[in-house]
């Protein structure tokens, strides 16, 4: 069967059901069932910095002679020279002061940081680096699905679509016992907190662009949404019925959790601004088990080619408002980051050597931030190359130790369960020795 | 039997007895009219199929209207070019393009002005106001407008279709540095004007154009070990290391040698040589292998544009603010990139393509033979039989079809007219079981939402974040495989939802200068007297069967009554256009 008609399947077993007098709120319960452990996802949330953030100037090495001598006016002090100082991470590295908010999730071993990681092209194109980082195969233009949108593939149960292969052994025994599985909104698996889906997220597995949480859904609901409910039913059979009837769902499901009257927890202070509010409809939906487990966010203004600033400025101002904001949904998400990762990325970094307009320009490697429960925090991973002249990439740049397909491999795999990465990163010759051990 | 269990029977019975079909235009049983086939070819080669048009095909014929479409210089088109008066974009010159819109570095240091306490606060607004007005964001508006108007309002309506599907054939991103001063040229210069003439002169164009040679990089594709940079580069460093004593030259060279280990080859680009086999002509499976694309990459070595020297010093020319007013600089972007053949980039040595060789010592000719070769290869006419085939009949398009139209290709030497009229005329074009069964590309709905209600298109931006949510805003294809031309996968759950809130926004007058014109549509209700949703439905979804859709309607109408008649027909109007019938062509 092809996609579409499976679809079709799975929703005249629903009307099915409805027909033998089981009420449509039936298909609820499973999503509204709270955090039991059957029901409860992982979720991998990703934060792309676009535009290519310093990552020098985030976690700043400032045991290397060479960033001082590199950066005469936007370099962050060592730890102890008095306000603006880096904050002491293992004595080598140190967290931007704008960051200040993620220091104890370091401390707490909550968070770990992979550094010199990135992309084996060289382009220092950011359309082109995005692109590469986007669809997991750098270097190939032509790739049209995004690697999230493959491992929402890979994590899908093959035989009742929809259903994740999480929680597998009450899912296999759903399937022992001849019980056709109730799907979950399969278009709630994966979601992005944007105005459109992005590449990464593109696919054949459906996935929601959701701009705004709480104007998600039927326009004027009340004037027609009823009609075009009427209009839209699955005895159709066409593609547009079956499409429309998973978005109506994930408008149901969104509805019952009643986005805007969320109140975040754990005194999670989210900062002003899209993208705090973009991180903490996350939260709601994480913590609502409506079944969401791929998150994509993302922030730009990390280009800072002209007057980046140090301690105080550009950069440090963007910084705050990334590090307020993973705080913030740590806090919220409390508990459940049990099940949660949060990675940060960016397609790359920046030149060792400040420009002269106060900015770096286009670099090579940068560093990811890695947080949840099941992170190894605490430590700095990856092969730090140094920065001497002769060590740096192409003379000038950070060099690039990780790849960065081996970062996502090892969390998809790790934390959400993916077993295909031939499949998800095509062209690649993963191997999970070569994994930094992000992952405890 | 238990619930579940007889569950899963009633559902095993139903999926046998065959659930999908398409919302067809009409069954099986009645045989297709002459009416039918007109609206049909209007539905899938136009932007929407207005009472009008559907006459103007009834009176001449198919085959006459057809072939004045295809000879598009024909068709008068004077009202269109009153709509675009007023947007100049499309048709301006690259010099006029970056006098009007310098690269954001030549606004630098006046946009740090702008935000700098050295000027009075009243007069950085004003600045900063009118650094807007040249920002290069307004070309893409003015293309962005241009395009929409073009396919909403133009009489050529086949050579606006054919456009939107060459230049997604041959992709170019807009928003890829230069290409935002490119693009514009490429579109009416590479793509426009060979849309029903030759193929290989469109493959040339595009082979040739600043716009793809930037795009795909093929611009600074040199040999290997022959580019000037590299050359000069040794020839400077033997300069310097020749008044070296003896033991620091030796070291010297084993610093450089360790550096050029690291540092990737310089030279050759495979990039557009690939998409040119892949995309642009033979196809995926066009017989062609890594060799011959490395191949192909060397015979293109040295098609590329200006100096690199004067573009970098046209982009540090700074624009001034000289006496309360901003002064953009005056460069010639037509000579800085106009094309090329360097011959100091090319690699003379001998190659072999698809089994052709090219003799050792060819410059730019072998290019242009070798651009001929692929245009006329039988790889290439399957290939454009094909895409032609999925985008204008069925995703899985019949194979019969395909066979035709790459026969027309090659016995015609790639001759897009004939082969676009065989596509319109061909027995599997009207086939009923295709009738009705596409769905609408985001740009097609959006168009023929706002072609069918004789609609305004004065603010494209708001149009263009529709299309961007859905998935396919013009000249935003960032992969230079461009949109897909199957129509299944615009039907995902999310764009449902905005297709749908679309129709409702669009006629409650939410879109800023984007409405229907009610007083034309409803007007024409009023004085037929009928009933008018009836009148509405056939006006907008002509030899669809509406049966099911006029009952929901009614009934809707019945269950929450609107408050006033006005309301009642803008309701009517939104729930049409949001209709699943309206989703489909």
């Amino acid at each position: 069967m092809n996609g579409i008609e499976r679809r079709i399947f799975v929703k005249e077993g629903a009307l099915a059901l409805m027909a033998l007098g089981l009420p449509p709120d039936f298909l609820l319960q499973p999503l509204l069932a709270g955090t039991q452990g059957l029901d409860r996802k992982k979720t991998l949330i990703c934060i792309f910095q676009r535009g290519a953030v310093d990552g020098l100037s985030m976690v700043v090495p400032f045991g290397e002679r060479g960033y001082y001598d590199s950066r005469r006016t936007i370099a962050i002090q060592a730890p102890g020279s008095g306000d603006g100082s880096a904050l002491d991470l293992d004595g080598f590295f140190g967290l931007h002061p704008a960051l200040t908010p993620l220091e104890e999730l370091y401390r707490r071993s909550e968070m770990a940081i992979v550094h010199a990681v990135g992309s084996p092209h060289p382009t220092r194109s950011h359309f082109d680096a995005q692109d590469f980082m986007e669809t997991g195969t750098p270097g190939v233009k032509s790739t049209r699905e995004g690697w999230l949108n493959r491992v929402l593939q890979d994590t899908e149960c093959a035989e009742c679509e929809g259903r994740t292969l999480q929680n597998a052994a009450a899912h296999a025994a759903d399937h022992a016992a001849g019980q056709l599985s109730m799907a979950t909104v399969s278009s709630l698996r994966g979601v992005s907190m944007t105005s459109a889906l992005p590449r990464v997220m593109q696919g054949n597995h459906p996935a929601l662009a959701i701009p705004n949480l709480s104007e998600f859904g039927v326009h004027r609901d009340d004037e027609v949404g009823s009609a075009f409910r009427r209009l839209y039913r699955t005895e159709r059979g066409d593609a547009v019925s079956a499409a429309a009837e998973e978005a109506f769902e994930a408008v149901r499901a969104l509805e019952a959790i009643d986005p805007g009257s969320y109140e975040p927890t754990g005194g999670a202070q989210y900062p002003n601004g899209d993208f705090g509010r973009s991180l903490r409809e996350i939260a709601q939906l994480v913590k609502a088990d409506v079944g969401v487990e791929i998150a994509f966010a993302d922030l730009g203004g990390w280009d800072t080619h002209v007057r980046q600033g140090g301690a105080q400025g550009q950069l440090a101002g963007r910084l705050g408002q990334l590090g307020e904001g993973i705080r913030a949904l740590y806090d919220d998400l409390g508990d459940r980051m049990e099940d949660v990762v949060i990675l940060t990325m960016s397609e790359f970094g920046r030149t060792v050597a400040e420009n002269g307009s106060g900015g770096t320009d286009h670099g090579h490697a940068n560093c990811m931030l890695a947080l949840g429960g099941s992170v190894k925090g605490g430590r700095i991973l990856g092969d730090w190359p140094g920065l001497e002249r002769e060590l740096l990439y192409q003379g000038r740049d950070l060099a690039v130790t990780t790849d960065f397909r081996d970062v996502f491999s090892e969390v998809v795999s790790g934390h959400l369960g993916a077993a295909h990465l031939d499949r998800i990163f095509p062209g690649y010759d993963g191997d999970p020795a070569r994994y930094r051990g992000i992952l405890g | 039997m238990s619930a579940l269990t007889r569950a899963t029977l009633y559902i095993t019975v139903l999926s046998i007895s065959g659930l999908v079909k398409a919302p067809v235009a009409y069954t099986q049983e009645t045989q297709a009219t002459d009416r039918d086939r007109a609206i049909h070819l209007l539905q899938r080669a136009t932007y929407g199929p207005r009472p009008a048009d559907i006459d103007a095909v009834l009176s001449d014929g198919i085959s006459d209207w057809l072939d004045r479409q295809l000879h598009p210089e024909r068709i008068d088109n004077a009202a269109l070019e009153t709509l675009l008066d007023g947007v100049p974009v499309a048709s301006m010159s690259l010099n006029e393009l970056a006098g009007q819109y310098p690269p954001n570095q030549v606004l630098r240091s006046v946009r740090q002005l702008s935000q700098s306490n050295s000027l009075e606060e009243s007069d950085q607004r004003r600045l900063r106001r009118e650094l807007g007005e040249h920002s290069p964001r307004r070309i893409l508006d003015g293309l962005a407008t241009t395009r929409i108007t073009n396919a909403v309002h133009s009489e050529r309506q086949i050579e606006e279709m054919m456009t939107a599907f060459w230049y997604d054939h041959f992709n170019v991103f807009w928003g890829k540095d230069a290409t935002r001063l490119l693009v514009p040229g490429y579109e009416r210069n590479a793509i426009r004007p060979h849309v029903f003439e030759k193929f290989e002169d469109m493959v040339l164009a595009t082979a040739q154009h600043p716009a793809m040679l930037f795009y795909l990089d093929n611009f600074q594709s040199a040999a290997p070990d022959s580019s000037l940079q590299a050359r000069e580069r040794r020839n400077a460093n033997a300069r310097r290391m020749r008044r070296m004593p003896a033991q620091a030259r030796a070291q010297a060279t084993q610093r450089m040698e360790e550096q050029q280990r690291r540092r990737p080859r310089p030279g050759l680009n495979e990039n557009y040589a690939r998409e040119l086999l892949e995309l642009h002509t033979l196809g995926v499976d066009g017989g062609y292998t890594q060799a011959d694309v490395i191949d192909v990459a060397r015979i293109l070595t040295g098609w590329t544009f200006g100096e690199q020297r004067s573009r970098m010093q046209m982009r540090q020319t700074q624009a001034s603010y000289e006496d309360g007013r901003l002064v953009l600089p005056d460069t010639d972007y037509e000579e800085a990139y106009r094309f090329r053949f360097r011959p100091e980039f090319h690699d003379t040595g001998e190659k072999t393509v698809m089994g052709r060789v090219f003799e050792a010592g060819g410059g730019h000719e072998e290019g242009v033979e070798l651009i001929r070769m692929l245009a006329h290869h039988p790889s290439t006419a399957r290939h454009i039989a094909t895409q032609l085939a999925t985008r204008f009949v069925a995703d899985k398009p019949p194979l019969a079809l395909v066979d035709h139209l790459a026969a027309v290709f090659l016995a015609t030497s790639g001759d897009l007219r004939e082969v676009t009229r065989a596509l319109f005329t061909s027995d599997e074009f009207y086939d009923p079981a295709v009738v009705g069964n596409r769905v609408k590309s985001p740009f097609l709905l959006v168009t023929s939402t706002l072609r069918m209600t004789y609609g305004r298109t004065a603010n494209s931006r708001v149009l263009m974040e529709t299309l961007r949510s859905l998935g396919e805003a013009p000249y935003l294809a960032e992969p230079p495989t461009g949109y897909e031309e199957t129509s299944a996968q615009w039907a995902s759950g999310g764009a449902m939802l905005t297709r749908m809130n679309f129709a409702t926004s669009y006629v409650t007058g939410e879109l800023r200068g984007v409405r229907p014109d009610s007083n034309r549509i409803f007007g024409e209700i009023r004085r037929r007297g009928e009933d008018s949703v009836a009148v509405l439905l056939d006006a907008l979804l002509p030899g669809t069967d509406t049966t099911e859709l006029m009952a929901v309607i009614k009934e809707e109408l019945q269950t929450t009554p609107p408050e006033s008649d006005r309301e009642s027909r803008l309701r009517v109007l939104g729930l049409i256009l949001g209709s699943p019938e309206f989703q489909s062509h």
